[in-house]
């Protein structure tokens, strides 16, 4: 078989599976009416026959519709599969590896099934909440033969569908990319399981302090129904304020004492966390709370508009007063390696064949524990149930006695106040620079859409899921350094596909 | 006070404000037409201009998407670099389908039929982010873009086999001209060229009966749905001719009219924040406003890397100079934030607004309306009762 032979093959299934779901629907509504079919079916018949047999399929469908009984589709579902998978065979373009075409497969007939199912749902009055995600999963994971399941059945999906589609097209993806590139370190025997559960080890560390960041996002637009888009700057903020406290409360130990005395930076996060916390109370009370009041129109664009302008101040001015120099300061565990009697210490935790670094491990207890004393005051203190309760129902709310307008305020502020405390947690760690907020604060917008906006427990989970692809992203790239270019890139695939999928997140409320 | 508003009748009495308003647009553009040919002027200023006009063709477009359609896209700096990076590879590599029977080479394709390609390409990309879109609102929008747009980013920062990294990628010069100082006053005049007819293009849109769709869409969509709007078809509309606008002019720009090469950092999101500050600065839904916000904004920016106060009657500063000279490199883009903040906070329509209205004569109108609102009993009665 030549290559373009092969190519016509290609373009030819899906052109004429095209034209047939246009025309086979516009036969005339006698003849509908005459062969008792409903509009999905020809819709289905047209890709079909257009995709297995080309014209010859689409005449055949349009001079009989008698014919288009599921039996019918089904053989005509097994004729394309093996034609396409004789395609795919036969590819044998050696600048096109064979993987590709069958990891193009998978979002082929992910786009058919979410273009299908979701209408069969609503044609049959099935509950159909679910049915777009878990077609797209599954036309990605076992492609025809979801379609045709969930077509027949149209079952009710619950989570537990949607976790084991998902998990399978990961693992087919896995199971590809093993087959594709055989030397890779994730999938070459037999250290790759170690390999993998380091990288995942690494993944879970970074992920949760990731959550606390994104925590505070979660938190303000639960309360404001505002995503703040200056929650990258206050990060890269709160980093600055501990580090200039810690120069500074050290240089004044030092000469106090006439001695050299570093303040370990664990001091810097509350005092970056009083600092910001004042920051954000004064500019929600100055700019956001007009807001609620009334006195803007088109509050959702004046909201992502005025949050932007303020982190891009914030970004200029600390680029005018701390410069372009990468900073960072000293680490919170001090520990040089040394051996004593055979035991080795040094900054880094073993788990088995797993090794943490100390200060990431450090930083993650930090995390979680905030994480878990704000969950702790959200449930248990009166401020943390008003704020729930403003959250619900705002007019519910101020009935019993809450004051919204503090509320709001509180939430800002206490939402800045969580990426500020994350900024100063993490800078012993990364190299400190003004736009460090700015690559920080993607991570975060994945995370929160991801775990569902206005979920904490959500943003949570979000963290260490994003934390996991990133490492798994940038472990398992056939070429190292471009891993490590695209780390960024990897959440924001997972991103863009929960927007479209399924806007409401894992944890997520409806969209209001 | 007084002698404004004495001026002001007399002009009301006399040309008119409209006239007046017109009036001096032509004077602008007299202005930017003789600017080149004023000999004292360095090549650098003529720079500055052409890249001011970029960005006001950037900026004005940007005002029909978020301020008149009300889509808040960030990707707006990702379609034009995908207009731009298009263009370039065409034009190095060229592209075959034999399946079409259609092979463009490199030899064969001109440096403005690359920019046509990279243009209709732009539109493309543009037509699908559309349709992806048409589900999504306000926030969500924005951190679709932004994802979209970062993604792109770092596609053509690490797919430096083709794309050439951080170095960027040189388009074919689009203009071949000798002679230095001629050729910057070709590209001078084609950028211009190119803005007018831009806002020209997006004035003809937000004037069309296509305007006030999406106006209402913005106001209201499902209100707007309901009576009869299409809007499916204007988002996807907006978004593509945008697109193709800002496509466009980042080819042109870059096919070493304006930038010998585009680079990816051109596609960072804080690049975006300058469009959005330039528009907001000059005010967000008058497509006037935001060309002339960005302009004048480059301007300033570009005016104050360096202040310099020279000290009259002798005096000298402590290192013996007759001028302090502040290095405001960065200190200028934080004043810019204050100003966009400020500006967002209390007045929504840009600082500029007062003077578009003044000139169309629309705050007469306002005035008037409001007037008649609020002494107006029957009126307000009226009111009350259509609430009923």
């Amino acid at each position: 078989m030549n290559d373009s032979f092969v190519q016509w093959l290609l373009l030819a299934g899906p052109l004429w599976a095209a034209i047939g779901l246009y025309f086979l629907p516009r036969m005339s509504p006698k003849r509908k009416r005459d062969a008792a079919i409903s509009e999905s079916d020809l819709q289905a018949a047209g890709v079909v026959g257009g995709f297995a047999l080309g014209p010859l399929g689409i005449g055949l469908f349009y001079w009989e519709p008698r014919l288009i009984r599921r039996i019918t589709l089904a053989a005509g579902i097994t004729i394309a599969v093996f034609i396409s998978s004789q395609v795919l065979v036969r590819v044998n373009d050696p600048n096109l590896p064979s993987a590709l075409w069958l990891i193009l497969a998978g979002p082929l007939w992910a786009g058919i099934a979410s273009y299908f199912i979701p209408r069969r749902y609503r044609e049959v009055e099935a509950i159909d909440t679910n049915a777009l995600t878990a077609a797209a999963l599954g036309g990605f994971a076992i492609g025809p033969l979801i379609i045709g399941l969930m077509w027949k059945r149209t079952p009710r999906i619950s989570r537990e569908w949607m976790i084991a589609l998902g998990s399978l097209g990961a693992w087919q993806i896995y199971t590809l990319f093993a087959l594709h590139n055989v030397s890779n370190p994730c999938v070459a025997a037999p250290y790759h399981i170690t390999y993998l559960t380091q990288q995942t080890a690494n993944g879970v560390v970074i992920g949760s302090i990731y959550s606390l960041m994104a925590v505070g996002l979660t938190l303000i637009y639960s309360v404001q129904g505002v995503v703040s888009f200056a929650h990258g700057q206050l990060y890269m903020v709160g980093g600055y304020f501990s580090f200039y406290f810690l120069q500074y409360a050290g240089e004044f130990l030092s000469n106090l004492t006439n001695s050299e005395i570093s303040v370990n930076p664990i001091w810097g996060i509350p005092v970056a966390a009083i600092i910001v916390f004042v920051m954000g109370a004064i500019f929600e009370r100055i700019f956001l709370k007009p807001m609620h009041e009334g006195l803007i129109e088109r509050v959702s664009e004046y909201a992502i508009l005025i949050t932007f302008g303020f982190g891009f101040f914030l970004e200029y001015t600390t680029l005018a007063i701390a410069g372009p120099f990468p900073q960072r300061t000293d680490r919170f565990i001090e520990i040089r390696r040394f051996t004593l009697d055979r035991i080795h210490f040094s900054d880094e935790f073993f788990f088995g064949p797993i090794h943490i670094i100390g200060d990431r491990a450090f930083a993650m207890f930090v995390g979680i524990a905030l994480i878990f004393a704000l969950l702790y005051f959200l449930q248990r203190s009166w401020t943390g149930r008003a704020l729930r309760a403003t959250s619900q129902d705002r007019q519910a709310a101020a009935v019993t006695g809450i004051n919204p307008t503090n509320m709001n305020t509180l939430s800002f502020a206490m939402g800045s106040m969580l990426a500020a405390m994350s900024g100063a947690a993490l800078i012993p760690i990364f190299n400190w620079v003004p736009w460090v907020g700015a690559e920080m604060v993607g991570r975060s917008y994945v995370i929160v859409v991801l775990g569902g906006l206005g979920s904490v427990p959500g943003a949570l989970v979000g963290g260490v899921i994003v934390g996991i692809v990133e490492a798994l992203g940038a472990g398992c790239h056939p070429d190292p350094s471009r891993g490590a270019a695209y780390k960024e890139a990897f959440p924001l695939v997972i991103f863009a596909l929960v927007l479209l999928l399924k806007p409401t997140g894992l944890f997520g409320r409806e969209q209001h | 006070m007084a002698l404004f508003k004495r001026f002001e009748s007399a002009i009301d009495n006399g040309i008119g404000r409209r006239k007046l308003g017109y009036l001096l647009i032509a004077l602008v553009i007299l202005f930017f037409l003789w600017f080149p040919n004023d000999a004292s002027q360095s090549n650098y200023a003529k720079t500055v201009f052409i890249s001011g006009f970029f960005y006001a063709i950037l900026s004005s477009s940007w005002a029909l998407l978020a301020g008149i359609a009300g889509q808040f896209s960030f990707g707006h700096m990702a379609f034009m670099g995908i207009g731009a990076y298009v263009a370039g590879l065409i034009a190095r590599d060229g592209i075959s389908f034999a399946l079409l029977g259609i092979s463009v080479t490199p030899e064969s394709i001109s440096a403005l039929g690359s920019i046509i390609v990279g243009t209709v390409f732009a539109g493309l990309v543009g037509l699908i982010i559309g349709w992806l879109l048409l589900r999504l609102r306000a926030a969500y929008l924005a951190l679709f873009t932004i994802a979209f747009s970062e993604l792109f980013r770092i596609m053509m920062l690490t797919e430096y086999d083709y794309t050439g990294g951080s170095n960027g990628l040189s388009l074919r010069p689009l203009l071949e001209i000798a002679d230095v100082n001629f050729a910057r006053q070709v590209e001078y005049y084609l950028m211009f060229g190119l803005l007018i007819v831009c806002l020209l293009a997006l004035y003809w849109v937000a004037n069309s009966p296509i305007g006030l769709f999406l106006r209402a869409m913005r106001e209201d969509e499902d209100a707007a749905s309901a009576l009869g709007v299409n809007v499916v078809r204007y988002k996807i509309l907006v978004f593509v001719f945008t697109s193709m606008i800002v496509g466009f002019a980042g080819a042109v720009f870059y096919s070493d009219v304006g930038s010998e090469r585009i680079i990816p950092e051109q596609l960072e999101i804080l690049q975006m924040s300058l469009i959005i500050a330039y528009a907001v600065i000059g005010g967000m839904e008058s497509l006037i406003g935001a060309a002339a916000g960005a302009f004048i904004s480059r301007y300033l920016l570009e005016a104050m890397r360096q202040v310099v106060i020279t000290l009259p009657f002798g005096l000298t500063t402590a290192d013996g100079s007759d001028a302090f000279v502040w290095d405001t490199g960065f200190w200028r883009f934080a004043l810019f934030g204050v100003v966009m903040v400020f500006t967002l906070r209390y007045m929504r329509n840009g600082l500029l607004y007062p003077i578009i209205t003044w000139f169309s004569g629309r705050d007469i109108a306002m005035k008037e309306t409001v007037a008649i609102r609020e002494s107006d009993d029957e009126f307000a009665a009226r009111l009350e009762q259509d609430d009923e």
